[in-house]
């Protein structure tokens, strides 16, 4: 199936051959019930219409599936395995021949991470600090391979990496960028996007 | 595009704040994560990357991995500076904590962005800082996986020997991030060349062992109690690279010059790991905790799978039998994986049995809400499937095509096609299930498996199977409404064999003209073509079918497809082009097709599921009924060419006559290794035929090993036949059997050496050297007849080669006549009175290549034939000329008329030659219109002998 003829940075097909791809994710997709992507990462290099056919596909396959069915989808040379977590799915594609229930687990080491950063976190927390999120996803996964599972870790690299920020930047010039995800709430609207509360909301996308 | 205005003006302008570039690139990355194409702004990422804060070139190198690709220009700019910050700490001798972090994020960043240009200027700096020993945990477990990034990219950058020390040095590493970062590394260079890394097999048992049996981890990684799952699959999965390991500690084992301790020790240890995974993996409450536990238990089940028949039993019937508890849960996620993993555990020998055991519950699952699983049980079934449960599978899966939803209906078809083919001990129920498949889902039914249909009805032709097909699909055609490829079959089996089925109420040639011809407004283009040739060879067949066919040819040789334009002209052209023995040689029924090795339907399957998939690997197999089938249709191809000869080309495949002979050998053919009639020494066998049709006495079947000979004499009805069946060989011949078939116009009585008649398969006589078993026949004609009886010769040689000849007793029609003596105005008046469709019998026949010219002499030998050979009185004086002869015999049965005398057939015969042409003109007028047909057989087989 050519659906993933994934093409190398120098145009040169990496061959589809099951050991050479068994390493890791080939990307991740976070996208909400109503279809809407939060996170995206291809680790494997894909043509933007690749790109576009695998967005088309979780929302058309994934997004519809009833709770109790397993959670793998073929697509041929590839996997769909996802989690749904309150409205959002973790989707990641993994090539034939890797172990379909650990990837399962990766995912849900990920949004352990994520809730250990955000404290509980949201779907809010990922629109409005999207950078923290690709951090922690950087610092957990290279090259779609998992690399530090401990959480306590990857949660010190992170906090250590914003120490650092403060530290070399003088006093006064823009720590607030930091915390703010460097879009004001206008801008946001003219993305498309609804303005949210950065506050909690209970109940409102928790987990 | 959400390119606002602002964006643009940003990006052009180079005196940006800190603050704002950040947030230009923040927005570049989110416009990216949305899935829109960012080709712009990338200056302002490398002005972050280059930046000196930490602050900066985090955002730069994020943005640089998600925003920026290997063979982007730019990317030549930024090559030095990532360099820099991946060599900086290391030049140095000590990490300091910002110079570090850089590191870390250089490494991350070329991980993400692999460009073959990019990994030849910086694979030594990877490797370098990889097994540095300033470099920290942190950096080491980061610097291996973009390593083993690298190597897929390009995998001949990383590779060699020495580079084994190095990883061999990472397993031992405390930490268990930079082990399970090795182990992926490890696992991602081991699957490209497997034999390099062998030696390391011990360290990862090692590992493996701390995990498993001693629990040691920190309690950092413990993963909901189970130490850490992620290096277990890492280590079981590189194991599953040796699938030989076991049996080469085995070996090794027993030869001094290894250390046998060190060789299996690991080995011991990993069988005693596999065993203990195998039966304390629980099911508990935790969903996570279950799953990474599942996670592991299946990576050993593969691994079990890997080793095959070199591991214990009692593993592998553990895995089975945790394989058939996981199937039927609940969870769909095991269920899945306990399906998709028997499918693998499947192809291993011995399995079958087990596994059919639990088809029930595969069936079920077969009808689950879930494609997944529903697609995996597919699978399964078609793994499962053999001869003994084929029927009940395929019904079931046909049965379930029915509601299948699109998505799978394809894949189900091809493979109910596959199992139909592979797995019928009774091709009609083939041919019926195909025709169901079209009928159910008739898009799906690809060409491929109609064109196999056809293959196979024209390469079976025992039994009544290609009769059998016509009929159904005659009816299958019938409705005004089927499906496209209903008629293009229909079309050419009705085309190839539908004489067969003329005889038929309501079947006949007409009919199935009529019936083909109203689905001709509705079909497309190439089942047009198909029909057209169809209607070809039903109009050679069926003279009333000539003007249904001619207009329709006339109509079509304007069509604007080219392809019917041209058969319709051609076919039309053919009777007035070409003499009617060409017409007849080109319609004739298609040749055998060549069996291929691998059929279409198994190519297409290999195309959609990859070569290694367990479905591919059971479709190649044969099975038993395929070889069966395969032995069938090669002795049955012996039989025919044999029996076809005595009479030409007088009798369609459904002659009863050939149905006796062939369809009696079904029993026997469990007896694997059959010894046919060889090639080579038929035509002298069709010689030796003839021959005794017209002499007493002589050879009727020699070979090595056997010879049969022959003794006939009659008188009136009455006939006594001696057979001898000698042996030529230097070895005694056991199970001697000769089995003469019954026929109802022959009365038989046998007698013969001891046990030659036996019916029963182990009996028979034994016939030693240079010895004869003899049969004696009396035979009784009561009805005319135009065939000869068949006679089966089976033995067993000393070897244990299990012979079987089927032969033909030269009794014929002619056997039985006697000379009449008629005036030359008798004869004519018979002659006349006798004229009509039925009664008479004519065909033309050449002269033999080799004989001389036709003259006196040459018809005198043709005379002596009628008299002597024939045993038919030869009329002088109604002959005009010399190239004609005459004659006249009575047919004498047995059989008694209501006055109580025997019924006697009277048969007349003329032989016309024509000198110019080297040919001669048979032609028999008899009262029956069998008799007829016999003598007429036996004369030309003379004649070319003469």
């Amino acid at each position: 199936m050519p659906t993933t003829t994934m093409t190398d940075m120098t145009g040169e097909a990496i061959a589809a051959s099951p050991n050479l791809a068994a390493c890791g994710w080939n990307f991740i997709v976070l996208m909400s019930r109503q279809g809407k992507i939060r996170l995206s990462e291809f680790f494997s290099s894909y043509s933007e219409s690749d790109k576009r056919r695998i967005l088309r596909d979780i929302s058309s396959d994934i997004l519809p599936r009833a709770p109790k069915m397993c959670n793998i989808i073929e697509k041929g040379t590839y996997k769909f395995v996802y989690r749904r977590y309150a409205s959002l799915y973790f989707v990641v594609g993994v090539p034939e021949g890797m172990n379909e229930l650990i990837v399962l687990e990766q995912i849900h080491l990920f949004v352990e991470a994520l809730d250990g950063y955000f404290n509980s976190v949201c779907e809010l927390d990922l629109v409005f600090s999207l950078h923290k999120s690709l951090l922690i996803l950087f610092e957990m996964f290279i090259g779609g391979m998992l690399c530090e599972s401990n959480k306590r870790e990857v949660l010190k690299a992170i906090v250590e990496a914003e120490e650092l920020v403060e530290e070399m930047t003088k006093p006064g010039e823009d720590t607030a960028s930091q915390l703010d995800d460097g879009l004001s709430f206008h801008e946001q609207f003219q993305l498309g996007r609804a303005p949210g509360r950065r506050t909690n909301q209970p109940g409102h996308g928790r987990r | 595009m959400p390119k606002g205005g602002k964006l643009n003006d940003d990006g052009s302008n180079p005196a940006l704040n800190t603050y704002k570039r950040k947030k230009y690139v923040w927005k570049l990355v989110y416009i990216h994560i949305l899935g829109y194409e960012v080709d712009f702004g990338h200056p302002e990422v490398l002005v972050l990357v280059r930046s000196s804060k930490y602050g900066e070139k985090n955002v730069g190198y994020t943005a640089l991995s998600l925003l920026m690709r290997g063979d982007d220009p730019m990317m030549n700019s930024i090559r030095s500076d990532i360099v820099k910050d991946l060599t900086k700490p290391t030049a140095a001798g000590k990490s300091s904590a910002p110079a570090d972090a850089a590191q870390a994020l250089a490494i991350c960043a070329i991980a993400n962005i692999t460009g073959l240009e990019l990994i030849q200027s910086m694979h030594t700096e990877v490797v370098q800082t990889m097994v540095a020993k300033s470099s920290s945990a942190n950096v080491k477990k980061k610097a291996a996986l973009c390593l083993l990034r690298l190597a897929r990219t390009n995998p001949k950058l990383v590779a060699g020997r020495d580079f084994v020390t190095q990883i061999a040095q990472l397993l031992q590493d405390r930490h268990l991030g930079v082990l399970t970062s090795s182990m992926s590394l490890l696992y991602g260079l081991a699957s490209q060349a497997p034999n390099e890394y062998e030696s390391l097999i011990p360290y990862a048992v090692h590992i493996l062992g701390m995990l498993v049996l001693k629990k040691a981890c920190a309690r950092e990684y413990l993963y909901y109690r189970t130490p850490s799952p992620w290096l277990q699959i890492k280590l079981l999965k590189f194991l599953q690279l040796y699938p030989h390991a076991l049996a080469q500690a085995a070996d090794s084992g027993t030869t001094p010059e290894t250390s046998p301790a060190n060789g299996s020790a690991h080995i011991s240890q990993l069988t005693n790991i596999i065993s203990k995974i195998l039966t304390e993996t629980d099911v508990s409450d935790s969903i996570n905790k279950s799953n990474a536990d599942h996670a592991v238990l299946f990576e050993a089940v593969n691994l079990i799978i890997c080793w095959g028949s070199t591991s214990q039993q009692a593993l592998r019937d553990g895995a089975m039998k945790l394989l058939g508890k996981f199937i039927s849960v609940r969870e769909p996620n095991i269920r899945y994986l306990g399906l998709m993993t028997m499918a693998k555990l499947a192809q291993l020998e011995g399995s079958g049995e087990s596994i059919k055991k639990h088809q029930a519950t595969v069936l079920v699952s077969l009808k689950d809400a879930d494609i997944s699983v529903r697609r995996r049980a597919l699978d399964l079934l078609f793994v499962m499937c053999d001869t003994d449960n084929a029927e009940r599978i395929v019904d079931e899966l046909v049965a379930h095509l029915v509601i299948a939803d699109a998505a799978i209906r394809e894949e189900m078809v091809l493979k109910i096609a596959i199992l139909a083919e592979k797995y019928a001990t009774d091709l009609r129920w083939y041919v019926d299930t195909i025709l169901k498949l079209i009928s159910i889902s008739g898009d799906h039914v690809s060409d491929a498996i109609w064109h196999r249909v056809v293959q196979i009805v024209t390469n079976h032709p025992q039994g009544d199977l290609q009769a059998y097909t016509a009929a159904t699909l005659l009816v299958a055609a019938s409705p005004r409404r089927c499906h496209e490829t209903t008629v293009r079959v229909a079309a050419y089996i009705l085309g190839e064999f539908g004489f067969l089925i003329a005889e038929r109420p309501g079947m006949s040639g007409e009919e199935q003209f009529r019936i083909l011809h109203q689905h001709w407004t509705t079909a497309d283009p190439a089942t047009r073509a198909i029909l057209v040739s169809s209607y070809a060879k039903l109009a050679n067949l069926y003279e009333e079918c000539r003007p249904l066919v001619a207009p329709v040819f006339a109509k079509s040789m304007n069509n604007v497809d080219v392809e019917i334009q041209q058969r319709s002209a051609e076919y039309a052209a053919m009777r007035e082009a070409f003499s009617p023995e060409a017409v007849e040689d080109l319609l004739r029924e298609m040749p055998p097709f060549e069996e291929k090795k691998q059929s279409a339907l198994e190519q297409r399957l290999r195309e959609k599921e990859g070569d290694d998939s367990a479905a591919v690997v059971k479709a190649a197999r044969p099975s038993a009924a395929e070889r069966k089938r395969a032995a069938q249709s090669a002795a049955a191809r012996v039989a025919e060419e044999i029996q076809s000869r005595p009479q030409t080309a007088d009798e369609g495949p459904a002659s009863p006559m050939r149905n006796g002979a062939t369809g009696g050998n079904d029993s026997e053919f469990d007896r694997s290794q059959k010894v046919g009639i060889p090639k080579e020494v038929i035509p002298a066998m069709r010689k030796a035929f003839s021959n005794l049709c017209t002499s007493p006495s002589g050879v009727l079947f020699e070979n090595a090993l056997l010879q049969v000979g022959v003794k006939h004499e009659y008188v009136g009805a009455q006939g006594r036949i001696s057979v001898f069946f000698g042996n030529l060989s230097k070895a005694p011949l056991s199970h001697f059997r000769a089995d003469v078939e019954e026929r109802d116009h022959l009365k038989m009585q046998k007698q013969g050496t001891q046990g030659l008649l036996d019916s029963d398969e182990n009996g028979g006589c034994t016939v030693a050297v240079r010895t004869q078993a003899k049969m004696l026949l009396s035979v009784e004609v009561v009805a005319p007849f135009d065939d000869a009886p068949a006679m089966r010769v089976s033995f067993v040689t000393e070897e244990g080669e299990y012979h079987e000849y089927p032969l033909r007793l030269p009794i014929v029609a002619t056997c039985f006549m006697e000379p009449v003596t008629l005036e030359a105005g008798a004869f004519m008046q018979r002659w006349r009175s006798l004229e009509g469709q039925d009664r008479e019998c004519q065909e033309v026949v050449k002269a033999p290549p080799n004989a001389p010219e036709i003259d006196e002499e040459y018809m005198d030998r043709i005379a002596s034939i009628i008299t002597n050979g024939l045993k038919f009185g030869r009329c002088i004086g109604c002959d005009p000329t010399p190239w004609t002869v005459s004659g006249a015999a009575t047919f004498r049965t047995a059989a008694k008329d209501m006055n109580g005398n025997n019924i006697n057939v009277g048969c007349l015969v003329r032989v016309e030659a024509n000198p110019q042409a080297g040919a001669f003109r048979v032609t028999t007028r008899t009262l029956h219109p069998l008799c007829s047909k016999a003598v007429k057989n036996v004369a030309l087989v003379s004649i070319k002998l003469a």
